[in-house]
């Protein structure tokens, strides 16, 4: 027992291996804890913590009686972690069958290194609670929010439309995106390895603030007549597209402004660029006779002709090279009222020639022509008219008939309004209010007078003047029975693309009007484009003016001008 | 005799390893209730053994020694044929709803072995070498088939170690040594896909940081984040929020170094020295006996687990899953280490009696 008792066992080098490694892992402790722990808190923070941004919700967008334009509905937008898939093929297969997927790309990006990606935005809940119950791994949801516009294609252009994010692209919603998308808010909270939120560790970094309320100018009931009648009138005609705007002459607020054809801003990707163009504000035209009435408020105001003055109108009329003729030759003498009455160009135009081409071109862009109008909408047209000193010598006539100056129906609104509420040009707007988040008032938009133009007198004379035209000249097919209406009509022709000339046989047939005559409630402008058969603005724009009408003044409560049952009946019959 | 009985008893040991266990048990209270209840019985049944071969006497672990390598080699045999697959490995046997792994209680087994051949009284020769190392190594290749290379590659240094401290001669260890380690650059090539990547992982951590790089990552994350007096009881926020992989087994350590800090993981480590440093005293005064050898074998088992777990959970080694003695959550390696220890208690009162 001894000897093997006292055999020596050889313990100091393992005593010395054990002793020394045992020092490495502590100095490697010493240098994670210790020293480095810095870098280390920093890492733990970083995974630990996690930023959320919550998109705020956007405004609505409200016609001026409180009608909702815009919803926003809930939608849910399917993301993937490929890295946590356990069956790519499967979830790529069934996937692709429920959303309409590309499988194979599909099954590429479930296998693609990326930590995060999108698989479908925006799905319906329907969509959402599908897929859920064929419990895929490694996917998820993230709520947003989908712009809804319950009225289908109405206000389209006005409201213009918003991309994926919930970003304004068009119309108010791009000219009020500040206003209406709101502060996303931003939250911090811990979250364990898998993504799960740790309760009672949210923090806000950012409040969420959510969008303002638009209360529009725009009355909703009077846009959907509007756009009723322009659908029917784009039917009848076969026109390329037919505009319309409606302006309050006391302020500038917009009533109505449509487009036909028109599309859903919903889904407004569907639609060609050419359905989305608000031509009211953006597309430039020459206007053609409705000008006439700029050019006689030009003569009015400057006192060069009196309402008895009377200019003979021959067959046709030779200035430099160009010979102008009328519709129909009067060879007779006319007054002004009889020369807008009757749309004589031969009449206008040796009317005109009492203005000098400074006035003439100072009356036209004192009405706004040539310059934005400052309406609160996106991409206004600016129009073209050129300056004086370059004016040839037969531009001066073309240009009192409408000719040779490009303008766009809202420039043509804003002008008559002006012209016939005792010379007050006021900036369109489409916007009357912002509201907060709960309906209160943030922001009242007021009309605002650009300035003055005609005087009280000229503006009277040229109410009187535009009642004629529908009392018995070329826009008698606007009339109304209960109420004296005013108006003027435009027969254009399109200047070609290559700038020589003009297209045969290509037409825009415009009517402005107004009414009541006596104290102005709605003022506007309809524009149809090309029309086939019948081109005549009497014949294709006078009426649909007056039919506007005819649906508009009642629904606006106006007092009738004239209550004869009798007729009333006679016309509910016919 | 009572008061013989506790001057015989080892208290600096025996005291080492219940603060290793209990706090090891207190730590998992505080991040996990599943776990910590389930812990709670093995430790309990692991006390028990603890105690019960703290009474044996070294004859008998001598006389067994054959035996309980059999059993163990069967059983080894039996789990490759009829073991339970978890995560597409073969460890385990399931007995009545409780899981034996093998090779776990493979080491004691060899180590009883090992000390048995090496201890006898006449002169190592080659054939005793070569039989030790046929005794590793059927073992090693056993458990490699699981497959779990770590558990087979530690019985290596296991053997190396009780032959040295058998007093075989240099002359004949040396070559040994120099064959072995130009062995291992080769076996990179025998290697699983996984095991080659855990290897390249950690020569290069960043290449694949979700992947395994995550692992040691989210390790040296909470280490570091513990500081120097840590997070306190609970405050674990990254072992908490499940950023911390396998936390109650492999990464304890670094829950432990997230919750207790550096000062915390100090005394972990002086705690085993203290258990190291008894079974080393314990070997120098009984020699080259078997007594001696089993001892010296258990405490470098226990060194050589805590070395490398600690080792993965700082970042110095490659990823393999090497429980913690005494301290990661699992019963197969609770009941080793406390059985061990108890069979280190007996030998120790043995050896204090001998030297009245």
């Amino acid at each position: 027992m001894t000897t093997k008792v006292g055999k020596r066992i050889r313990i100091g080098l393992p005593f010395f291996i054990i002793f020394l490694s045992l020092g490495i892992i502590e100095i490697r402790l010493y240098h994670l804890q210790i020293l480095e722990h810095k870098k280390f808190v920093a890492l733990a923070r970083k995974e630990q913590v996690k930023i959320i941004k919550i998109s705020s919700e956007r405004g609505s967008i409200l016609d001026r009686n409180g009608q909702e334009l815009t919803v926003n509905v809930p939608s849910y937008s399917l993301y993937v972690r490929p890295r946590s898939i356990s069956d790519e093929g499967r979830t790529a297969r069934e996937l692709s069958s429920h959303l309409n997927l590309d499988e194979s790309r599909l099954l590429r990006q479930l296998r693609s290194d990326r930590i995060f990606l999108w698989i479908k935005r925006k799905l319906p809940l329907a969509k959402k609670e599908e897929i859920d119950s064929l419990h895929f791994d490694g996917i998820g949801w993230i709520k947003e929010s989908d712009r809804f516009y319950p009225q289908g294609n109405l206000c389209s252009h006005l409201l213009g439309f918003v991309g994926v994010d919930n970003q304004g692209l068009a119309g108010v919603e791009y000219y009020y995106d500040e206003e209406l998308k709101g502060e996303g808010g931003q939250f911090l909270l811990k979250a364990d390895a898998l993504g799960n939120e740790i309760p009672l560790t949210k923090r806000v970094l950012k409040p969420l603030i959510p969008g303002h309320n638009l209360m529009l100018t725009v009355d909703s009931i009077i846009q959907s007549i509007v756009e009723q009648e322009l659908g029917l009138a784009l039917k009848k005609h076969q026109a390329e597209s037919v505009e319309a705007l409606f302006m309050d002459p006391q302020t500038g607020e917009i009533l109505a402004l449509a487009n036909k054809p028109d599309y859903n801003p919903g889904s407004y990707n569907e639609y060609s660029a050419r359905f989305r163009r608000n031509g009211v504000i953006q597309d430039l035209y020459e206007p053609g006779s409705t000008f006439k009435v700029v050019t006689v408020s030009a003569l009015l105001d400057n006192s060069l002709m009196t309402i008895e003055d009377k200019i003979y109108c021959q067959g046709s009329l030779r200035v430099a090279n160009h010979v102008f003729e009328d519709w129909h030759a009067f060879n007779r003498e006319m007054n002004l009222a009889e020369i807008i009455q009757h749309s004589s160009d031969i009449g206008m135009i040796r009317a005109s020639q009492k203005l000098s081409r400074e006035k003439l071109f100072s009356h036209i862009t004192l009405l706004g022509f040539g310059g934005k109008m400052g309406i609160d909408l996106p991409s206004e047209g600016r129009g073209i008219v050129r300056s004086p000193s370059r004016w040839s010598l037969t531009d001066q006539p073309c240009i009192s008939i409408g000719h040779g100056i490009a303008v766009t129906p809202l420039q043509m609104v804003c002008a008559l309004c002006s012209l016939i509420n005792g010379g007050r040009l006021f900036r369109p707007y489409v916007t009357k209010c912002i509201l907060s988040h709960q309906g209160e008032v943030i922001k009242e938009i007021k009309p605002r007078l650009i300035r003055r133009t005609v005087s009280v007198e000229t503006s009277e004379k040229i109410r009187y003047f535009m009642q004629g035209v529908v009392e018995g000249g070329t826009g008698e097919r606007a009339k109304l029975n209960r109420y004296f209406v005013g108006g003027k009509t435009g027969t254009a022709q399109i200047p070609s693309l290559n700038g020589k000339g003009y297209l045969p046989d290509k037409y825009i047939a415009s009517f402005m009007g107004f009414a009541p005559v006596g104290s102005p409630r709605i003022a506007g402008i309809v524009v149809v484009k090309r029309p086939t058969g019948a081109y005549y603005a009497s014949e294709v724009a006078a009426p649909l003016f007056g039919r506007i009408m005819k649906r508009v003044l009642p629904y606006m409560n106006v007092p009738p001008d004239k209550g004869d049952l009798l007729v009333m009946k006679e016309t509910s019959s016919s | 005799m009572k008061v013989s009985f506790l001057k015989k008893l080892d208290v600096f040991l025996l005291m080492a390893t219940l603060a290793l266990t209990g706090w090891g048990l207190f730590h998992l209270s505080t991040i996990t209730t599943h776990y910590f209840i389930r812990q709670l019985w093995w430790t309990g049944l692991g006390i028990c053994l603890l105690w019960v071969f703290s009474c044996f006497r070294s004859r008998l672990w001598e006389r067994l020694s054959y035996p309980i390598y059999l059993v163990v080699f069967l059983s080894l045999i039996l789990v490759l044929l009829v073991g339970t697959e978890i995560n597409a490995a073969r460890r385990w046997i399931s007995l009545g709803g409780v899981t034996f792994q093998p090779s776990e209680y493979a080491k004691i087994a060899l180590i009883f072995a090992l000390a048995r051949l090496l201890s006898s009284r006449s002169p190592i020769g080659w054939k005793k070498i070569s039989l030790s190392l046929f005794l590793t190594v059927v073992f090693s290749i056993l458990i490699a088939r699981e497959p779990d290379l770590g558990g087979a590659l530690l019985l290596l240094p296991i053997w190396v170690a009780i032959l040295f401290l058998s007093g075989v001669s240099l002359k004949k260890l040396l070559p040994l040594l120099g064959g072995m380690i130009a062995f291992l650059p080769l076996s990179f090539f025998f290697l699983h896909p996984y095991q080659r990547r855990r290897i390249l992982t950690f020569i290069t951590p960043q290449g694949d940081p979700l992947g395994s790089g995550w692992n040691i990552r989210q390790s040296e994350i909470a280490l570091g984040s513990g500081r120097l007096l840590g997070r306190g009881m609970g405050g674990a926020a990254h072992t908490q929020l499940k950023f911390l992989p396998n936390p109650f087994t492999d990464f304890i350590f670094s829950s432990m170094g997230e919750e207790w800090g550096f000062l915390g993981v100090l005394v972990v480590l002086g705690l085993y020295f203290v258990i190291i440093h008894r079974g080393l005293t314990l070997a120098r005064e009984r020699g080259r006996s078997f007594p001696g050898l089993v001892a010296a074998g258990i405490v470098f088992v226990l060194f050589l687990q805590v070395l490398i777990n600690v080792g993965v959970a700082s970042g110095i080694m490659p990823v393999t899953g090497i429980p913690l003695p005494l301290i990661s959550c699992g019963g197969n390696s609770t009941l080793l280490f406390l059985s061990a220890m108890g069979i280190l208690l007996g030998l120790r009162k043995e050896g204090s009696g001998l030297n009245i």
